[in-house]
Order: structure tokens, then sequence, then C-alpha cells
């Protein structure tokens, strides 16, 4: 079919001539560095990543596959890079409050090796301290002191011996201490004989040992005061040993560390915690482990001289810039852990775990705003500690207060990070609008886009694009046409002839799969037929749906028509989005006209299967017909839209067009050629406005046409405005090419019913009347008539109930 | 010193009883019947001196940690022994299973070292706590007696012995001498005798440590007397007095009194 409104087959397909790439492969392009079409985005992610002031953590937003991780992590790398490299942390004994671990922070690199100098000090402490306690000095001394204590106990026992050995008694030891009994030739008295002694003689010997107990007790009294002073001058002679064993082993590591005072004050603490605790370097040697207890990998009680280092930025990955993949609260925030011992959980400082807050610290944490959305307390989590500018270690039970139990409260580490967030638009939005913080904290929004504008120079950039990702990716080059058919594919995925997709992660499969088809065709370089396949393969694999409808209306269960011509019927053309894929069909809609009061049903909607959008298309055609026809009497129409052998939600308003020419074709009584279909949505002045997804709505109905062969009837009518859009598989232009299919571009439904019916849509005289055969002289006579009928029931209905009144008056009187 | 000198020992004896009993005492002990694969034969002397105080009317006994004053009954006095034995046979079972020790335990009732005396003979190596250092409050027998065998104590610096020219002086000398070595201990001998006699001791002494690639340093000792030899072994600092036989050499009185002015164990080979 052939009008004036056909469009030139050279406007259906955006060509990329490869001749505009002046190179022969992909090999011969340098590598590009910059995000291509971002550039909005990327000067917002710069300025996000180089402004010093609280709050301007970043939103990356965008679509999926736009290459927003890549960009983003690229910059920062760089901007780390060239940054000075953050603090290494460690988490250390508090000897005054165990329960409270210290934060140390050292230069990058040291935090190992404050861990390593603290083993190698134990390590030498363990046998520093037992030797010097080994020594003839020590023990000379520790004996002088032995030897005068039960030298004094010894005097006093003896002395009191011998003042009971003066009066026949003996001092004797028992189980449980001492005794005092009458001697007789040295042993102790029988009852017997005792029995036998004078009475005063007995109660010589009572009274003798009475008073011989009570000097006993206060030898006892005086044991004690000595057993302390024993005590104290063991201490005292430990201390000294000890000093003098660990004093120049903890003057070299304190040498080490005087430039970083937290730390020289933590080892101070350690020099005065060894020389009071001693002991435990002595007995950390002896005995034989408990049976059934896992050995510690270092004894328990030198544990507390650990350094357990959080950060290490000594590795060359020890990157600043993080990726936290499971942004759960407590792989934020860190968390203490706790290992089972006898049935009871215990902790301390060393099992202090970092979260990714501590591991980015200084530098760059990057979170999928989705996944910390979903985890319980982590949004909460990263709040506070982007608020507060610390990272403090809290259990959730503690935080909520559902554990009473002592645990750890580390000290709080100071953060100085930037946070980079990435998400769907929608994220951004309802956080905007109902978390007041979000707006405090992530100033800084980087909106990326889906497509970029098609000009020679992004030709030329993208071929570099393709170029580094072949290269980057171990992939076969790729010649000049095949970059061509590529930058041809991005333009169609973009929905628009004049722009090509930012969809990096759509490129980096397309060409994967095109490098599988050149090397299993055995080439050397991938060719444009091997993205051609890529191409094609990728729809096979997704179109099972799609082959499904198709063969449905090509078995007449789907009725669609594609010649001949209807009243009220006109061929609509839908879009299925399944995941990536999106495929055209066409649909039957239908309109029946009759008297009313200007209702249009759109029966989608009254069954619950139309959308707001398509029911918005609906009354503006209503109000369209109404505005045009019925200016000065009443619309009196009654009209009815369904579009058949639909099961599911019907959106958008892209069916308006074709909603509203099956009206005017069952008002006119005018049949549509059903080898044409309609796409477009319309405006109230009827006009015909720009749709989505026209490529893949031509496509769909040129596959049914062709299936039962092209005859140069068919055809589809699309809106003026989309015609930039066009990206049309190469079998579509050439049937249209060779007379076999046509497309029309309409701006106004007067455009389409003309096209649809073969009849002049007409226009308005001066005095507003139409011509009485055009298709609008048709409609307005029609709903004329249905106003002239409406009227003639109003006053029947009148002239009836006057009757009626005046019969009734009659009978009263 | 004759070849009956070296007829092997046949046990070591340690008498647990508190008078009698030292931590180093129960070492040496343990340690002479690892090096020499004999049995430790441990015995817990009852004191009959306790028992008959119990007896008496008027029997207090004051509590060394306490300072308390409490009745004694003969009831609870042979109770807080049968538990106090049983204790150290549990805790002498213990040590000696980790130190892979043959081992009997039994209970004599009398006064402390004639029991052990009679109840040891030839053959067998009696170990006796020195008294002079002993502080009169030790801390529980049981615990003495595992804190004792459960490492390994320093060794001893010296290991004197009181050399005569009795038949059992070269087997004093070989028990000794297996000590010594054991424990990387310095031999001194304490010859007694006229100078002349003694010197001949002690040249045999010599070439029967040098056969064995051993040797000793020798002190002379002009006689037996208890105060005599407890200031040698005080100069020699020795951590070990081995004596012949009682029964031999030394009567029990005079060992009763050697023990209580030394300040290291006393051992005597019988």
């Amino acid at each position: 079919m052939t009008s004036q409104l056909a469009i030139d087959p050279a406007l259906l397909y955006h060509r990329c001539d490869p001749q505009e790439l002046a190179f022969e492969t992909t090999a011969e392009l340098p590598e590009l560095t910059a995000a291509l079409g971002q550039q909005r985005a990327g000067d917002a992610v710069e300025f996000g990543i180089n402004i010093a002031r609280q709050g301007y953590n970043l939103f990356v937003m965008g679509p999926a596959g736009a290459g927003k991780h890549a960009l983003v992590r690229q910059t920062l790398e760089r901007k780390a890079a060239s940054g000075a490299a953050p603090l290494d942390w460690a988490y250390v004994n508090n000897f005054a409050q165990p329960h409270k671990p210290l934060a140390l922070a050292l230069p990058a690199g040291r935090g190992q090796q404050l861990k390593s100098d603290m083993q190698q000090l134990m390590e030498e402490l363990s046998l520093a301290i037992p030797s010097a306690f080994e020594s003839d000095e020590y023990r000379s001394r520790f004996g002088q002191i032995d030897a005068e204590f039960n030298q004094r106990q010894e005097k006093a026992l003896g002395e009191l011996g011998q003042e009971a050995a003066g009066h026949k008694v003996g001092l004797l030891r028992t189980p449980g201490g001492f005794s005092f009994a009458p001697l007789k030739d040295g042993e102790v008295i029988s009852a017997e004989d005792y029995a036998k002694l004078p009475r005063a003689e007995q109660e010589q010997l009572e009274q003798t040992m009475s008073q011989l107990q009570v000097k006993l007790e206060k030898i006892f009294l005086q044991v004690r005061q000595w057993r302390r002073e024993r005590r104290d001058k063991i201490r005292d002679l430990n201390r000294e040993v000890t000093l003098f064993a660990v004093g120049h082993l903890m003057e070299e590591i304190q040498e080490r560390y005087t430039a970083l005072p937290r730390v020289a004050d933590y080892l101070g603490a350690v020099r005065q915690d060894v020389i009071e605790n001693a002991d435990d370097f002595r007995k950390s040697q002896d005995g034989a482990p408990a049976p059934f207890v896992m050995p510690p990998a270092e004894p328990a009680s030198l544990r507390r001289y650990a350094v357990n280092v959080i950060v290490d930025h000594s590795r060359p990955d020890g990157s600043s810039v993080v990726f936290e993949d499971h942004p759960t609260y407590q792989n934020l925030v860190g968390r203490v852990e706790h290992i089972a011992q006898f049935g009871t959980l215990v902790t301390d400082f060393g099992l202090i775990k970092p979260g990714a807050l501590h591991r980015a610290n200084g530098g760059y944490l990057m979170l999928d705003a989705h996944k910390l959305l979903m985890q319980p307390f982590a949004w909460e989590g990263l709040k506070r500690a982007l608020s507060t500018r610390q990272i403090r270690i809290e259990s959730l039970g503690q935080m909520y207060s559902l554990v009473s139990t002592e645990s750890l409260e580390p000290e709080p580490i100071p953060l100085d990070l930037k946070v980079v967030l990435f998400g769907e638009r929608i994220w951004y939005y309802l956080l905007y609008a109902y978390d007041p913080d979000f707006r405090e904290l992530f100033k800084v929004a980087a909106d990326f886009e889906e497509h970029f504008p098609r000009s020679a120079q992004t030709h030329g950039l993208y071929a570099r694009l393709v170029a580094t990702i072949a290269r980057r990716d171990g992939l076969l080059a790729l010649e000049r046409a095949a970059v061509a058919r590529v930058i041809e594919q991005g333009a169609r995925l973009s929905g628009d002839a004049k722009k090509l997709s930012a969809n990096l992660q759509y490129l980096v499969d397309l060409l994967g799969e095109a490098d599988f088809w050149a090397r299993r065709g055995g080439r050397a370089q991938i060719a444009a037929d091997d993205v051609q396949q890529a191409i094609d393969a990728q729809l096979h694999r997704a179109d099972r749906l799609r082959a499904q409808v198709h063969e449905a209306i090509l078995r007449g269960t789907l009725m669609i028509d594609t010649d001949g011509a209807k009243v009220g019927q006109v061929n609509g053309l839908s879009v299925f989005e399944l995941g990536n894929y999106a495929f055209g069909e066409p649909t039957r809609i239908t309109a029946t006209t009759r008297l009313g009061d200007g209702q249009v049903i759109d029966v989608q909607r009254e069954v619950e299967l139309g959308g707001a959008l398509h029911s918005k298309g609906v009354m503006i055609l209503a109000s369209f017909l109404a505005a045009r026809y019925s200016t000065n009497r009443p619309h009196s129409l009654a009209a009815s839209l369904v579009f058949e052998q639909t099961y599911g939600t019907v959106e958008g308003d892209s069916a308006s067009t074709g909603e509203l020419c099956a009206l005017l074709s069952s008002l006119a009584e005018l049949p549509i050629l059903q080898s044409l279909a309609v796409t477009g949505s319309i405006n109230q002045l009827g006009q015909v406005q720009a749709i989505g997804a026209v490529n893949e709505k031509i496509e769909g109905f040129f596959d049914i046409c062709r299936a039962r062969g092209l005859n140069g009837s068919q055809g589809v009518i699309i809106p003026a405005s989309n015609v930039d859009n066009l990206m049309l598989r190469s079998d579509v232009v050439q049937a249209v090419r060779d007379g076999k299919f046509s497309i029309h571009a309409v701006e106004h439904v007067d455009q389409a019913i003309e096209l649809l019916t073969g009849v002049a849509a007409g226009a308005p005289d001066a005095a507003g009347n139409w011509p009485d055969a055009s298709v609008n002289g048709r409609v307005a006579r029609r709903l004329r008539e249905l106003a002239e009928l409406r009227q003639k029931f109003a006053t029947g209905g009148r002239r009836e109930r006057g009757a009626l009144a005046r019969k009734s008056r009659g009978r009263e009187k | 010193m004759g070849a009956k000198s070296e007829r092997p020992t046949r046990r070591v004896v340690i008498g647990l009883e508190p008078a009698m009993l030292d931590a180093a005492a129960l070492a040496a002990a343990a340690q002479l019947a690892r090096s020499a694969g004999v049995e430790l034969a441990a015995l817990f002397v009852e004191d009959s001196n306790l028992l008959r105080l119990a007896s008496l009317p008027f029997a207090l006994e004051m509590g060394a940690a306490s300072a308390a004053r409490r009745r004694m009954e003969a009831t609870d006095i042979e109770r807080a022994l049968k538990v106090q034995a049983a204790q150290l046979k549990r805790a002498l079972a213990e040590a000696a299973q980790r130190l892979e020790l043959q081992w009997t335990f039994e209970v004599a009732r009398g006064r402390g070292l004639r029991v052990l005396l009679e109840w040891t003979g030839a053959s067998d190596i009696v170990v006796l706590a020195g008294g002079a250092g002993r502080p009169p409050w030790q801390p529980a027998l049981e615990a003495l007696l595992r804190g004792a065998f459960s490492f390994e104590r320093p060794p001893p610096g010296r290991v004197a012995v009181v050399l005569g020219s009795g038949t059992e002086a070269l087997r004093v000398l070989s028990v000794a001498h297996a000590l010594a070595q054991a424990s990387d201990a310095e031999l001194v001998l304490l010859v007694a005798g006229a100078k002349t006699r003694a010197g001949e001791i002690a040249k045999r002494a010599a070439a029967w440590l040098r056969e064995r690639g051993a040797a000793a340093r020798v002190a002379l000792l002009p006689d037996r007397a208890p105060a005599r030899i407890a200031e040698l072994v005080a100069r020699e600092r020795a951590q070990a007095l081995f004596l012949p036989g009682a029964d031999q050499e030394l009567s029990s009185v005079e060992i009763s009194a050697l023990a209580s002015v030394i300040n290291c164990p006393l051992i005597f080979v019988r």
C-alpha cells in the first residue's frame, strides 16, 4: 500500500557505515579510559569524592548494566592511589578496664609490626623471666627470705617447746595443728598413768599446758604477720628481678614507638602489667594441658599482651576501596565473637572482628542500597556511624538491651570515609522523601544515563569501548564492520536510532557471544556475521513465548485479520516485556456504539485489567469525540472498547489511536482495513503522540503478515514522532523496499483513519460542518442522530408523564 | 668395699608422716626410684603419741590455720589419720603413674623413724627429710606430695656421701653416684676415719668412680658426730646426704639427731 505518509525505507534503519570507522580491526584502537556518555554522572562522582565535607557521601543511581560500579571503582581507586595510605587499626587489652579494649591507630603497615614485636617480646620474656627466677642470685635471696621466716617460726616454736619440756610437757604436731601433752620417758603419758598422778600434779600440768597454749596462740598471730612480711619481701624481690629481666627488652620496643603516644602509653602499661604478673611467665612453661580442652595458641594468661590487628594495610592488596557485597549490620560495623569454654561463651579483645567500615576507614566503601536496606538494622547502623563519625562495635543484643550479660565495649574508632551507595532511582527518591537523615548524609547524587547521543564522534568512542572490552576480556579483535553492527545494535537497544545504549553489561555479553561464534567458525577476528549470529541466537533463546503467541495467531486461536475490512475493528499493537527481551504482537481492538449519555466504557478498566495509563488514554479519546463532534448538542453516545482475547493487564496508552479509529469506524459505519495495524497515543486534539518499542511492534505485525504472505497492502501506522526511533530488522526494511510492506507515519488521527478506511477524513467548513461523505461527516451525522433520538426519547417521556398527571388530576375531581 | 656392696637396690622407702617429710625428700626419693628402676615404697606412720594424747581427758588441738582450740578425741584423730592416708595414697598413685614408677603404700602405727627403720631392711634406700630448714607449718601433706612429684625440681648441685670402711660403703657410693649422674650433680665424698685410712678409702672410691668415667671431690670427716656431719654438709651446700645403713654405721638415735640438724634430705642405704 502506498501513500504520501509512507516512510522512506532509508529512514527505517539508521546504519552505521563501516567506512566512517577509521580502522581495520579494534586491535588498532587505544583503550577508552573515560566513561562513555556518562559525563554528568562522572562529574558528580568526581565532585562527591573530592569534596571533603561531612555528609557528602554519594548515591549512584541509574539502570542496571550502565557500568556504575566499574566507573566508580575506577575513579575511587585512582583517587585512593594518589592519597595517603590509610591507618592500620589494632585492638589491645586495656589493663585498667579489660572489658573496654583500646583501639590503637598506627601508620599503614605498622599494625602487623606491632603485633610481631609484641609476639617476639612475649617469647623473649617467657625465656628471660623464668631464667631470672632460676638464677642463683634469686634462689639465694628467696632462700634467705624463706629461711628468715622459717627461723623466726622455728625459734618461737623451739623456745616454746623447750619451755614446755622444762615442765615435762611435749609440743606435738597433730593432723590439724599442734597440741601439748605431758611426757613420760620421752613419750606421751598414757591415760592410765596420768590417772595415777596425784591430783595436785594433774592440776599443775593442766595449768601449765593452758599457759603454753596461750603462748602458742600468740606465736600463731605473730606467724601471720611474719607471713605477710615474707610475702611482701618476695613480691618486692620478684618485681626487682622482673624489672631487671624485662627492662631492656621493653625499652627496645618502646623506643620504636616513641612517635606514637598512644602506643607508647600502651607499652608502658604492658611493662607495668608484666612486672605485676611475672608469675604468669613462670607458669606458662609448666604444666600439662587439661584433658578435653583444645590447647590455646598461646597461654591464656599471655593472651592479654597480644595485638589484634583488625585493619592491615601492609599487604599490596590492602586497598582502601572496599565493596561489601553482604552488608549485614555485623559485616558493616564489626562484631565481638565468642568461643565456648566448658559450656560458657567467653570473649576478649582478640575476638573483635572488623566490619567493612573498619576496612574502608580512610578510604571508600561501596554498598548496594537494595541489599543494605534489606538487612535488619544495617541502614540504621551505617547512618549512626556516619553521623557520629565513629565506629562503635555493639551487638544488637546490647543495643536493644536484649541481653544483660557483660560483654566487651571496644573503644570506638574515629571514622573518616566516603560511602558510595548504588541503587535504582526509586530508592534514591524514596529515601530522599521519607528519611531526613538520608538528605543529610548523601548529598551527592550521580545519575547514570540509559543512553547517549549517536554521532560520528560517539561512534568512534564506542568503537574504542568495544576495543577496550575485547582486550580486557581476552576476546578476538572485531573487524570494522562488526563494530558497525555492534553500534547499530546499541542504537536498537536504546530504542532510538539517534542514541546509543549505555548498557555496558549487554555490550560485554554481546561481544563475548560474538567471540564464541567467531572462534567456533574458526575465524581470527570477529566479523559482522558473528555479531549478527550472537544477536539472533540471543533472540532465539528468549523467544519461546513469542513463538507460542505467533503460532496461536496463525492457527486462528488468537483472532487477528490481516486482510479484508471490518467495521469497528482494528489491529492494535502490543509489546510484551519479559526480562531483558521484548517482542510485539498485534491485538484485535473492537468498538461498539449506541445511544447513551456520552460514556465510553473501557471494558479492560471495568474488569480491573486496565492500567491507569490505559484508562487515561480511553478518557482522552472520549473527550476528543465529545469536543469535536458534540459541541452544541448532548453527546448521546454509549460506546464500548475491548482488547479482544487479552487475559492479563493492559497498560499504556499506545493503543488509544487505534481505539479511537475503531470508534470512528463504528460511528461512521466504515470498515477498517485489517491489513493495517496502528499504534500511537492520542491527545484531546486528535494529535498522534510517540509510543515506546516501536520497532518491536512493527516487527511483530510484520512477522504475522509475512507468515500469511506479504501482498503489498499490509503495513503499520505509527506516530510521525517515532520515525527517529526506527531501527528495524533488515528483513522488514527489505520488504518495504520491495513494496511488500509499508510503514506510515501520521501526526493526526484524521490521517490514520483515512489510511485505515480509504475514505477522506474531511475538514469542517466555515460553519463547522463536515463534508457528508467524509469519515468525520458520517461520524458527526451519526452522533447528531443519536442526540436527536435521545431528545425524542426525552420529549416522549415528558409527554407521557404529563398525560399521566392530567389523568390523575381528573380522577381526583 | 667388697663385691657384696654392688648388690641391687630392692626399693626406695619414704616415710609419709609430717615429722619426716618435705618436698626435697619426696623429690629425691622419686628420682632415686626412677634412676634405679625400683619401686617407691611409701609408709604412712600413724603417730602413736597422737593416739595416746587423744585419750587424755584434757587433750586440745590448736588449729595451725585458725588458731582455734578444739577438743581432741581418739576417734577424731583416727579418722583424720585415715583420711590423710587415703589422700596421700591417691596422690602418690597419680604422681607415680605420671612418672611411670612402681609404688606401694602401707600404713603402720608407732613412732616415726623407729617404725620406718624397723620396716626397712637390707637393700633398701631410706629417705628422710632434713629438719633444720623445714618450716613448722608445712603445706598439707597431699599437696606437698603432689607438688614434689609434679614437676622436675632443679637438680641438686651437690650430693654428699659419708663414706666409711664398712661393707656397705661401695653400695652407698654406687647409689649416690647414680643420683649424682641422673641429676648432673657434683659428688662430694665425706671420708671418715684416721687420715691414712681415710686416704685409702678415698683412693679406692676415686678408682671405682674413674672406672665409670666419674670423679668426686673429697673432704675429710674427723668423726661421725651428727654436728660434725651437719657442719660439713652445710659448708658444701649439699642438697642430699647419703649415709651407710643405719644398722651398720649409725644408730637410729644418731640418725634422728642428724636429721634434725641438716637442711637437706638424708638418705641412708641399707
